[in-house]
């Protein structure tokens, strides 16, 4: 068969091939299944706003929540205003401090301050 | 043009009776289209209602309603890609199934000759998928929208984006492409003749 015998053949064929094909109607379910899936995609940008807003204000409430828990225990270390010397003092008799030569043993006198 | 332009407007102002009037005039044409582009009965319905349900949601990007139909045309084309792509992540092949879904309906008629015929159209379609599957998705759907749907070469510019020239010359290429396997078709079929 020459090129331009096969080429005749081949339209002949598409067109009978255009012939045995109609074209479909359709079920019934067509339109009320489009119009589902268009609402459901309409759904879809509100549904995942909800999430996201559900999320941001997790995010926030956890973040709050950790400031506290990070924020409270440094308060507390800020409640201690005394010296070291002076909180050894408190804790300490003057003899054991004068002991280990941190406070000279006249500490009592007059004299010494 | 099937429909008038003041209709597509209504439809791009959030008028869903005047989409579903649109939808009602070229469900059989575009259902039509991609039976012959994708070939699986089953899934025809699914492909259209994605080729509306990209059109009612990209329709306000449509600036002139003379280009509706090539418009149409294109999304057509990308959801029919789209399903080609998903089918070729499946292994089987089920290009037969028009055929035994028609032959199922030709039983279902009394009438011998009425059965012929459609074992006839039958066969018809499954040589010609056979023949559209044996090149690429691009020619396929390129040669059944000019072949088969005839779509003239101002309608194909619009569905492509491309000038006259490009399309011409890709047009030549698939088609050359075709005949080639169109031609091993014939003489593998000639020699079956011959040794039966």
């Amino acid at each position: 068969m020459t090129h331009d015998e096969l080429d005749r053949k081949l339209d002949i064929l598409f067109r009978e091939y255009r012939q045995a094909c109609p074209d479909p109607d359709g079920s019934p379910n067509f339109m009320p299944q489009l119009w589902q899936k268009i609402e459901a995609r309409q759904t879809l940008p509100l549904v995942l706003g909800r999430w996201t807003r559900m999320f941001v204000s997790f995010a926030a409430a956890l973040c709050l929540a950790m400031a506290v828990v990070l924020v409270a225990p440094y308060h507390q270390s800020q409640v201690v205003q005394t010296t070291y010397v002076e909180a050894l003092e408190r804790e300490h008799p003057n003899d054991m401090l004068a002991y280990s030569d941190v406070v000279p043993d006249n500490i009592g006198d007059p004299s010494w301050r | 043009m099937l429909i008038d332009f003041s209709l597509i407007q209504r439809a791009k102002e959030g008028d869903d009776a005047a989409f579903n009037e649109i939808v009602l005039v070229y469900r059989k044409r575009i259902l039509g289209t991609i039976s012959r582009l994708i070939g699986r009965p089953e899934d025809v319905e699914d492909v259209g209602q994605e080729v509306f349900l990209r059109l009612y949601y990209s329709l306000e990007q449509l600036r002139a309603p003379e280009v509706f139909e090539p418009w149409l045309y294109r999304l057509t084309v990308n959801a029919a890609y789209d399903y080609m792509r998903r089918q070729k992540r499946r292994p089987e092949s089920r290009m037969a199934d028009l055929s035994e879904q028609q032959l199922q309906m030709a039983d279902a008629d009394a009438g011998g000759k009425r059965r012929a015929e459609e074992q006839k159209k039958a066969n018809l379609r499954e040589y010609v998928r056979s023949l559209l599957g044996r090149v690429s998705e691009e020619d396929r759907i390129l040669l059944t929208l000019k072949e088969v749907e005839g779509l003239s070469l101002k309608e194909l510019e619009a569905v492509y984006k491309v000038n006259e020239n490009a399309l011409k010359v890709r047009l030549f290429r698939a088609r050359q492409r075709v005949l080639k396997a169109f031609s091993v078709m014939e003489n593998r079929d000639a020699e079956k003749e011959r040794s039966e």
